[in-house]
């Protein structure tokens, strides 16, 4: 049954098949991609569902703790610096 | 398995792409021939290929330094394979009126014209996968079992009667 190897062989590619290798990383590439905006996906749903459940509370101690002490631009401004340490902190992990 | 495949997938494992590469190099063309045999359409083939290596990647890290980088490889080509053909039988039940039960649909994956050609595209799916990987890729039983997920004396039984009923298609004494 040498046939069966010679038939086998007979639809090898080339050994270097540049653009193969090529297709290959792209695939790779696309699915890696995929993978993390999944990921991310989940985790701002994550985050979301979070936020709706701790609502009442969040609201209770801004109300009772937080308000009198800090205003609304303050808490916007540390809201918006804790959202890009988060960021970058995500950023520097992929890397 | 040589040294310097070991190397490469260690380093593939620790996260190297370029690694990976080399071993895509390695084995592409092996994989790429038992598929199109299997397939018979070379496109749907390198496309399950490209699938299995992009799948390999991501799974590289969970394997076993004991295991061969090979069969390993080429049960994530098979299983790819088998789950391209669940799909288009699906879409063929669906579409076809008169099919009434999976073994009547003939799947349109060969249009071949030797005679070798026919009588491999004649064999059932897992006899046709264990007769390229030991007769062809000259692949032991025992890796042929691991890669098809099926019991060795299975796949013993799936060569011998492939091989006989290949010889009988061709006209030939096995």
């Amino acid at each position: 049954m040498n046939r069966i190897q010679d038939f086998v062989e007979s639809a090898a590619p080339v050994a270097d098949d540049i653009d193969f290798e090529w297709r290959v990383m792209q695939r790779m590439e696309q699915r890696r991609f995929r993978r993390t905006m999944l990921e991310n996906g989940l985790i701002a749903l994550a985050a979301a569902v979070a936020l709706i459940g701790a609502a009442p509370m969040l609201s209770m101690v801004w109300r009772e703790s937080l308000a009198p002490v800090i205003g609304n631009g303050m808490l916007i401004g540390t809201l918006v610096a804790v959202v890009y340490t988060a960021q970058q902190i995500l950023r520097l992990q992929e890397t | 398995m040589s040294d310097s495949e070991g190397v490469w997938i260690s380093q593939a494992q620790a996260g190297s792409a370029e690694a990976f590469g080399r071993l895509v190099r390695l084995h592409q063309q092996a994989l790429r021939a038992f598929l199109r045999r299997l397939c018979g359409n070379h496109a749907e083939a390198d496309d399950l290929a490209q699938e299995s290596f992009a799948l390999a990647w991501e799974k590289i890290a969970r394997l076993d330094a004991t295991r061969d980088f090979r069969p390993w490889l080429f049960g994530i080509g098979w299983r790819k394979y088998r789950e391209r053909r669940r799909g288009l039988r699906r879409l063929l039940m669906r579409e076809s009126r008169y099919a009434n039960d999976q073994d009547s649909i003939v799947l349109p994956d060969l249009a071949l014209s030797l005679d070798l050609k026919d009588a491999v595209g004649k064999l059932p799916p897992d006899q046709r996968a264990a007769v390229l990987l030991c007769l062809g890729l000259e692949f032991t039983h025992a890796q042929a079992a691991e890669i098809l997920a099926l019991p060795l004396g299975t796949v013993k039984s799936h060569v011998t009667r492939g091989r006989d009923r290949l010889a009988a298609l061709l006209g030939e004494s096995p």
